[in-house]
């Protein structure tokens, strides 16, 4: 179950999008954010999920598998359609009973917040699908690095950020083993209410902590091995350089977000 | 009544592209009080294959009857949890209590017992597992040393009395010493109070000496089930398949490569040391 | 080479002796093991090796450099490399090239000589067509390779496996001893193996064992396993050539008590046997 989360994995690939310099990258899904975030209509909706499709196949990470990003998040979607169904009371009203009513604009407004999400997130994904941790620290870390001067702990938490990503695998594999071990003494993490729920897993919490701990403790150990001593002096692997195609993608990214915000103001107003 | 295995397959991630078959079509009888072995190489299915002995994994085809109970029945997956006792691999790092004594009542707390009962379990499974019962029942586990925490999280599963233990990879990490007493512990839990037990391992030496049949796993399949003995007269078939053979069995090749032929069915060191002198006192 | 000056660790202050007057060489391009029951002191003695610890009383000196000294310190790691027991916990990154490039990247090697350096490690640990996998999805054995191509990175002159292959199936173990062998064999590395198995010890020039934070013996194998009834008290097994050795010569087999390979023995055996 644990195995299938993609969210935040690396798949590897050569292609443009793979190769595109992380910055460039990271300031397209900037501009991707405000796009989704800017969209108030279904017309403009399905042109942002086309550009989110168009750019999937050109980096050829199979559609199927960023999918799999939002399905560890579907009941959240289910409670957000819900909840955003029966908050909102404008619109001609379908259902009503007591302090619950219904309304179309409720359902539309619903739909498009899910639509909304999992736009969200399928588009994160390919940020984390198309760019190894190290290069999506790099720029990150580049991107900051005029904060460093203010004292800003820009290089720590990129390493921060990438040992992270790093474990997230290890440690769901783990959690997952220590669910199996605890069901195997008669655990149960199916029944009863949320607070019932809740201290049913304190015995996959505790151990899944001080393995955690004891993983850090480790891992401090061998990088200090290797010789790390923070930031400074350090040199990269990979150096980072601008292309041209850098500049193309940045001006597609910025042109579909000034053509989306155009016509949201302009033809569906 | 045994635990029996018919046509098992698991297929993993089914129907992406990702798919494959971690155990096919695997059938299998674990007896009443029987020492089963696992082995195989790192991926062979080995413990995709005994995590289905309790219900913990769900066959994608064929069954598995636990005394009688199928597994894929969810009403007899709580049952067959309590006949068959599963210890995972490093099962010290699913210790979570305050106290030792609370961690091992955890499972047959689950199980519903009286507060009498599950005392008198625990110091039953403690003194088993060789824990000091007034030395270490209010310990915290955490600050036990490694064999200890091993031995305690043994203990919690000894205390549910299960029928059937099935454990993967018990010693590892232990040192000589460590990986006897752990051992001598299962012997004696079948020996004395008739547990099946059925224990993967890479550790051939102590498989030898232990098991009553061994079963070998090779890229999803059972390919031999049989006494160890007969399985280690084919040690060229197994280390093609990535696994070990004891050292007595090394020696008794080495022997045969030059001309000594010792005859079949050696596997520890006290029976090829008997043969040795057999031949020897003979003539 | 790494001298031990009669070193003593307590972890804390009012706790007893982890290690305690623990004195030895170890010698430039030697294999050396260190065995020992767990709590024998012997995981703590090689994190003194490079520093991670700093004995109580007593001094490690590194070609000369104590691990005490500060400005030595980078520079003492960068010679001696270190590799664990969790290969999940060493690992740093997601993809196997850009953990293998971690280290020289933390000393400021430049680009295309950190390039140069992951290439030639990971051929040494025969890992470059797994260059861009990610390390979750390797073997044991595999991960623990690229832990050392992580180390090998940095050029070191003495290699330390902290009980490497522990956790690691028969195969996996194989792959990496020789690795190990190989680099020291080819490249003169020195390496300092830590071991619960006498199998590997079998396979160093001396063996050092410990006991309660002591150096109990030092010698070749050759030498250590003629004390089989020592080391046994000490909570540690001898191989089968040894232990059969012991009781054949007990029989009154003509063998050589320094017997302590299978074909060894074998090769001993053979006309004793025959011959009835």
């Amino acid at each position: 179950m644990f195995k299938d989360i993609t969210l935040g994995q690396y798949f590897p690939g050569n292609s443009v999008i793979h190769r595109l310099d992380p910055r460039t990258k990271l300031a397209a899904m900037i501009i991707y954010i405000a796009m989704v975030f800017s969209v108030k209509t279904m017309a403009l909706y399905a042109a942002v999920a086309v550009f989110l499709v168009a750019l999937l196949l050109i980096s050829r990470i199979p559609v199927s598998y960023v999918f799999k990003a939002v399905k560890p998040m579907r009941w959240l979607l289910v409670f957000m359609f819900i909840i955003n169904m029966f908050l909102i009371k404008s619109g001609r009203v379908i259902f009503s009973w007591k302090f619950i009513t219904l309304t179309v604009d409720g359902i539309e407004q619903a739909f498009f917040i899910v639509i909304r999400l999992v736009l969200l997130v399928c588009g994160t994904s390919l940020l984390t699908l198309t760019t190894t941790p190290i290069s999506l620290t790099d720029g990150l870390e580049r991107i900051m690095s005029p904060l460093a001067k203010i004292k800003f702990p820009a290089h720590e938490l990129a390493m921060m950020m990438m040992i992270a990503l790093r474990f997230i695998p290890t440690l769901l594999e783990e959690a997952e083993r220590i669910m199996k071990a605890q069901a195997a003494r008669g655990a149960d993490f199916e029944s009863g209410n949320i607070f019932k729920r809740a201290k049913n897993m304190i015995p996959i919490l505790i151990p899944l902590f001080i393995s955690a701990f004891r993983r850090a403790d480790e891992l401090a150990m061998a990088m200090e091995s290797r010789c790390y001593t923070g930031g400074e002096g350090r040199t990269r692997m990979k150096v980072l350089k601008l292309a041209p195609r850098d500049l193309i993608a940045f001006l597609i990214a910025a042109a579909m977000l000034a053509g989306i915000i155009l016509a949201e103001r302009l033809v569906f107003a | 009544m045994p635990i029996v295995v018919e046509k098992l397959n698991h297929v993993y991630m089914t129907g992406s592209a990702l798919a494959f078959n971690a155990v096919e079509d695997v059938s299998l009888t674990v007896n009443e009080g029987e020492f089963l072995c696992v082995i195989g190489h790192t991926g062979s299915g080995k413990s995709t294959l005994v995590q289905h002995f309790n219900g913990l994994m769900q066959p994608s085809s064929g069954r598995v009857v636990v005394d009688g109970a199928d597994m894929c029945d969810k009403k007899m997956r709580r049952l067959g949890r309590q006949l068959v006792g599963m210890v995972f691999q490093y099962p010290e790092y699913q210790l979570f209590e305050e106290t030792v004594f609370k961690d091992i009542a955890f499972g047959p707390k689950n199980m519903g017992l009286s507060a009498d009962e599950i005392s008198l379990r625990v110091a039953d499974a403690m003194r088993f597992v060789g824990l000091d019962f007034d030395k270490f029942a209010e310990k915290s586990p955490f600050d036990l040393s490694g064999g200890e925490k091993r031995r305690a999280a043994l203990a919690g599963i000894i205390a549910m009395h299960p029928k059937y233990l099935v454990l993967d990879e018990p010693m590892a990490g232990l040192d000589p010493s460590g990986r006897r007493s752990v051992l001598d512990m299962l012997v004696r839990l079948q020996k004395e109070n008739g547990t099946g037990i059925v224990m993967v391992s890479h550790s051939m030496d102590d498989i030898a000496r232990v098991a009553d049949r061994v079963a070998v796993m090779n890229k999803g399949r059972l390919v031999m089930c049989d006494t160890p003995e007969n399985i280690f007269n084919h040690s060229d078939e197994l280390v093609k398949m990535g696994l070990d053979v004891p050292q007595a069995v090394k020696l008794a090749d080495a022997l045969l490569k030059r001309g000594v032929d010792l005859g079949g069915g050696l596997c520890t060191e006290d029976e090829l040391f008997t043969r040795i002198m057999e031949i020897t006192r003979h003539v | 080479m790494i001298c031990i000056d009669n070193i003593s660790f307590k972890y804390d202050e009012a706790g007893a002796y982890a290690l305690k007057n623990v004195s030895f060489e170890i010698n430039s391009g030697e294999m050396i093991a260190i065995v020992g029951h767990n709590g024998s002191g012997k995981s703590t003695l090689a994190k003194h090796l490079n520093g991670l610890l700093l004995p109580t009383e007593g001094d490690v000196r590194v070609d000369g450099d104590s691990t005490r000294d500060e400005n030595a310190l980078n520079s003492i790691r960068r010679r001696v490399g270190m590799v664990f027991q969790n290969p999940d916990n060493q690992i740093v990154t997601t993809v196997v090239e850009e953990d293998v490039g971690f280290g020289p990247e933390n000393i400021g090697v430049p680009t295309d000589e950190i390039l140069e350096r992951v290439d030639e490690a990971l051929k040494a640990v025969r890992m470059t067509e797994y260059a861009k996998s990610a390390p979750h999805m390797l073997s044991g054995g595999q991960k623990q390779r690229v832990a050392i191509a992580g180390i090998l990175a940095l050029r070191p002159k003495t290699l330390v496996l902290d009980e490497a292959t522990a956790m690691l199936d028969p195969i996996g173990r194989r792959e990496v001893l020789e690795t190990v062998s190989e680099q020291n064999k080819r490249r003169g590395i020195t390496v300092v193996m830590i071991t619960q198995y006498m199998e590997e010890a079998l396979l160093c020039d001396r063996v050092a064992v410990m006991s309660g934070g002591e150096l109990k013996m030092l010698d070749t194998p050759r030498n250590v396993f003629k004390r089989v009834d020592e080391l046994r008290a000490l909570g540690l097994d001898a191989p089968i050539a040894v232990s059969m050795r012991d009781r054949l010569i007990k029989e009154g087999f003509p063998i050589s008590d320094s017997i302590i390979g299978i074909d060894e023995l074998a090769e001993a055996l053979c006309p004793l046997l025959s011959k009835n």
